[in-house]
């Protein structure tokens, strides 16, 4: 069983409880235009190119089959529109300006990576997190990759944005320990003009989980001027004092990272910049949502 | 726990130790100017007396008792050597005796690093050391010749120790006349001070501020870095009794250590070192962690100064709220505690062959090796080897290897050749110490067995005498040898001879192959199984390289690695290397990875640095990890927690954790290479600072200043 596994970052902390190692899988079905992580929007592996960690060897200019790379006037100019994606000219750039995003892996590769860090997990409470782009697009690698994890005994956390058929959640309802599940936003409207999808299948789904006993920790993403009202930080309370087993609310308050990382994937249109919360604002943020649940509210 | 805030009067004697002059004495003297002045009058003076050692004697007494009584304004504790620049006829002194100065016999070697026996300090004072050692005295016979060499250092020892308890009444004094001109208040604490100066540290301390005070008086006369041992241990029972008591609170005894410690700050010149050590396990393997540990570290963060060095020792037993209480303190820019892994340093000195009792009781004896308390006079960190240096000196001699296990077996050899050669050097350097003597006798009076067998320091009188050379720069030697056996023996894309020319060259016109070396090739402390395998072969080949070899004195060689400051100054000196290291830059820092190679996270460098068996290195290791502040509060505490357990459980020897400050951000940006490792926190996750964009790096500084 293979995936295209975009990161495996390990001393991830703030991805569930404990020291986990987070698995980032390739793909998404939304769209959201602050993602953090554009890297993990698209399915398919990709070239990501920082001009600026260039130091002109030129190995990359031979090892292109496409002549992709070239040099004008001192500049390093990468034609992304010709570019196969085969990453020789990754291989070859010892600056690591240019690097291939996106691998494909095994299920025993990535939980042989996973199990590094073991003796952590069981002084920290830690474990595995799978996240993405969105990893229930890679169903049935997540769902061996959650399988084998289990066997291995390790605390297994989902990171979702919720936007998958609800039978593909009940087959690995057994082996996640905890839903790290996003709301986004609390407006069909709204999130529809924020994601490039509907609202309703992802509330089901959260409820039917929720149903279904799955632990959850509720992930909002708060964006300046897109979803940081009151309103919406009410709704997210109300919505989750609907459930029986959300166990948390997180804030994620926006930080401008994917903005950069757009520009070295050759989509500058993701260059879109918000500012970033106040430390009162959160305190805000924090307030609102706590005055309409019980349940714990912090920021991740 | 609740954290007692630190005293006014402390933060004032805190202000003042930052105002105090750097201290520039020579390294090894430790000796102010004026110091000096006098030792160099008193040994004129005693032109008379028949041999070397007790000429000395004389003249450390004679420092002793002229030395000008120092007592700072706010100060509970005293005993301050007086760093105030010369006076004139003091200079005009000082040029009569330079040329005397020059003529006094001195032997090279190490000097003090070890921790006394304050406890029998506070027991007997040192009336009870001059009783003991008259005693001594009576039963020698002075017809036989080995009696006589006795009697000169019991007669030594008597002629410096009265000399300290003149001093001791110089304070009285000074205290006294300070008292007259001082408001009512100070009056009445200088009064304080006198009286207790007139008890201790000539009687036995009674009292928990005696304690430190006899303690801090006799640390005083010693020019060196004699560490403390394990106050908390031997502290205990006069804290206890004073609470009992109702003549202490734990306030009050917080504001006393906060108070002797400051002290150290005026003793010692930059870039040394002096300890404490807490926690840890009794003989029984009890667990001795208890209120006075807890003042001892809440101290550290009054204190927070690079003086002294305070080590917890860390065991499967060590309380939750003593780490938690560590990790606060780091989190907010301190650099103590240490933290030292117990049960397997314990394990290492077992295998030494210590009794239970001794391998319990040990102390780092400045940064991280470790000795014995009041039983050592162990040469640490003698000499400094450097490990790259040594290969590339052999590879430019030599390259025609038939195989990489060839050219490793072939530079074991040149290793053991050169720690052969050092370890002879150590031992005429010894010879001669033992001829001409040199080591503080006032510190052989609190060291066992010198009073017991009628033998200084210099004449072996120390239970342990064990020598540590310290092998500086693992990590690129380990990254070094990978590279050579990728390109050179498997790949085959270059040959050694040509390798060798590049670096001679410093990889001019070759960066790309530097790139490459350090981007596509694997590095020590990513938790990667070729270097760790390889890592693991080296530190065995390390921990046995002296192997077979007896010191001066009959002990073994121990092997330690950690660099203290020597990474950069041997560096310096090390052309380019094969793990991408240019010519003349620092070599890696203790077991850490090569500066920016450990890009896998903590976990990762904890992994690999604990791959291989550290209790051969009591010598000492240390493995360094940098966080961001935002890494190791709230929440991220725990994580650091589990980081810290899962080293001790691994057998780690020893981890300090930087939290990072702007200064270091602003160097991370201009150096990436070296600070690949760093952590930052960027609201709800963590990455590497140097791999995010200099927009986000400029970002993060910018924040980073508020919450610092």
């Amino acid at each position: 069983m293979d995936g295209t596994v975009f990161n495996i970052q390990r001393f991830a902390v703030h991805d569930g409880p404990g020291i986990r190692t987070t698995v980032f899988l390739k793909g998404c079905p939304l769209k959201c235009f602050w993602c953090h992580n554009p890297e993990g929007l698209r399915r398919e592996p990709e070239i990501f190119f920082q001009s600026s960690k260039c130091i002109g060897c030129g190995w990359c200019f031979n090892a292109c089959p496409q002549n992709c790379h070239r040099l004008e006037n001192g500049v390093h100019l990468f034609r992304r529109e010709n570019c196969r994606r085969c990453g020789r000219c990754a291989e070859k750039c010892y600056a690591e300006a240019i690097e291939i995003i996106g691998r494909t892996m095994t299920v025993p590769e990535v939980l042989a990576e996973v199990m590094k860090d073991k003796l952590f997990y069981a002084n920290s409470g830690g474990g595995m997190t799978v996240s993405g782009g969105e990893p229930m697009l890679q169903f049935e690698f997540t769902r061996a990759l959650l399988k084998a994890a289990r066997r291995a005994g390790i605390h297994n956390c989902l990171d979702t944005c919720g936007f998958a058929p609800f039978d593909d959640y009940s087959q690995i309802l057994e082996d996640v320990d905890l839903f790290l599940y996003d709301l986004k936003a609390t407006d069909s409207d709204k999130h529809c003009a924020l994601t490039g999808m509907p609202l309703a299948g992802i509330l089901d789904n959260f409820f039917r989980l929720d149903k279904a006993g799955a632990r959850i920790i509720l992930r909002c993403p708060l964006i300046p001027s897109l979803n940081d009202d009151d309103e919406h930080l009410k709704n997210v309370a109300v919505i989750a004092n609907k459930l029986c087993h959300v166990q948390e609310i997180n804030l994620l308050p926006y930080h401008p990272l994917g903005r950069d990382k757009g520009q070295y994937l050759g989509c500058p249109d993701k260059g879109i910049e918000f500012e970033c919360a106040s430390e009162s604002k959160i305190m805000h943020y924090l307030q609102v949502i706590g005055e309409h649940t019980e349940i714990p509210v912090r920021k991740a | 726990m609740k954290l007692i805030p630190a005293s006014d009067r402390v933060v004032r004697l805190r202000a003042a130790a930052l105002r105090a002059p750097v201290l520039t004495c020579p390294i090894r003297s430790f000796r102010p100017e004026r110091v000096s002045l006098l030792f160099c009058e008193g040994w004129a003076a005693a032109a008379n007396i028949p041999t070397l050692t007790l000429r000395r004697a004389h003249a450390e007494a004679y420092v002793l008792r002229n030395m000008p009584p120092v007592i700072n304004s706010d100060e509970l504790i005293v005993g301050c050597p007086d760093f105030s620049p010369l006076t004139e006829d003091e200079i005009r002194r000082s040029k009569k005796v330079a040329r005397a100065g020059h003529a006094i016999p001195g032997a090279g070697g190490l000097s003090s690093h070890m921790a006394l026996d304050f406890e029998k300090l506070l027991t007997v004072g040192v009336n009870g050391l001059i009783k003991e050692i008259k005693e001594r005295q009576a039963s020698l016979n002075l017809n036989m010749p080995e009696h006589i060499v006795k009697d000169e250092f019991y007669q030594g020892c008597l002629v410096e120790l009265e000399g300290l308890l003149t001093a001791v009444g110089r304070h009285v004094e000074q205290a006294r006349l300070l008292a007259q001109s001082a408001s009512p208040e100070r009056a009445s604490e200088l009064e304080q001070i006198a009286v207790i100066l007139e008890h201790v540290p000539a009687k036995p301390a009674r009292t928990f501020r005696e304690a430190l005070q006899s303690i801090r008086f006799y640390l005083f006369t010693l020019w060196g870095l004699f560490q403390m041992g394990r106050p908390d241990q031997y502290l205990l029972p006069y804290y206890q009794a004073d609470l009992a008591a109702g003549r202490l609170t734990p306030e009050s005894a917080l504001e006393l250590i906060d108070c002797f410690s400051f002290l150290y700050s005026y003793q010692l010149p930059t870039a040394t070192s002096i300890g404490l050590m807490v926690g840890g396990r009794d003989k029984n393997g009890g667990n001795v962690a208890n209120e006075l540990t807890r003042l001892f570290l809440q101290s550290i963060g009054h204190v927070r100064m690079a003086y002294p060095s305070i080590g917890l020792c860390v065991h499967r037993e060590t309380p939750d709220d003593l780490l938690d209480l560590s990790i606060k303190l780091l989190s907010e820019g301190c650099s103590y505690p240490g933290l030292f892994n117990d049960e397997f340093i314990t394990k290492g000195l077992l295998k030494l062959g210590l009794p239970e009792e001794d391998a319990q009781n040990y102390t780092h004896s400045c940064c991280v090796e470790i000795t014995p308390c009041a039983k050592s006079g162990i040469w640490i960190s003698s000499p400094y080897h450097n490990l790259p240096g040594i290969l590339m000196e052999f590879l430019c001699e030599r390259s025609d290897f038939a195989s990489f296990d060839d050219l490793l077996s072939a530079y074991r050899c040149r290793l053991r050749e050169k720690v052969e050669a050092a370890a002879l050097r150590q031992n005429l350097l010894q010879l001669e110490r033992s001829r001409l003597g040199g080591e503080s006798l006032l510190a052989a009076c609190l060291v066992h067995d010198c009073l017991k067998i009628g033998r200084s320091l210099d004449q072996g009188g120390a239970v342990y005498n064990y020598i540590c050379p310290t092998f500086v720069g693992m990590a690129n030697m380990v990254d070094a040898l990978i590279a050579i056996n990728l390109l050179v023996f498997k790949e085959k894309e270059i040959t050694l001879t040509e390798l060798v020319r590049i670096l001679k060259d410093d990889y001019k016109g070759h960066e790309p192959l530097r790139r490459r070396i350090i981007a596509k090739l694997p590095h020590y402390g990513n938790n990667e199984p070729l270097t760790d395998q390889l890592a693991q072969k080296i530190t065995d080949m390390l921990a046995h390289i002296s192997d077979g070899l007896k010191t001066f004195r009959g002990a073994t060689l121990v092997p330690s690695l950690f660099s203290y400051l020597e990474h950069e100054r041997l560096g310096q000196q090390t052309m380019a290397t094969p793990d991408g290291r240019p010519a003349g830059f620092p070599l890696a820092d203790s077991v850490g990875a090569v500066q920016g190679r450990d890009k896998t996270g903590p976990t990762a460098a904890i992994l690999s640095a604990t791959c291989w068996d550290h209790t051969p290195f009591i010598g000492g290791t240390a493995l360094n990890l940098k966080f961001g502040k935002s890494q190791m509060s709230g929440e991220a505490a725990a994580k650091i927690k589990a980081l810290i357990k899962t080293f001790m459980k691994r057998g780690g020897f020893e981890m300090q954790i930087n939290c990072v400050d702007r200064a270091t951000l602003l160097k991370a940006c201009e150096n990436p290479e070296n600070y690949g490792d760093l952590l930052v926190r960027i609201g709800g996750y963590s990455d590497y600072f140097t791999r995010l964009s200099p927009k986000m790096q400029a970002e993060i500084i910018a924040r980073t200043e508020h919450t610092l």
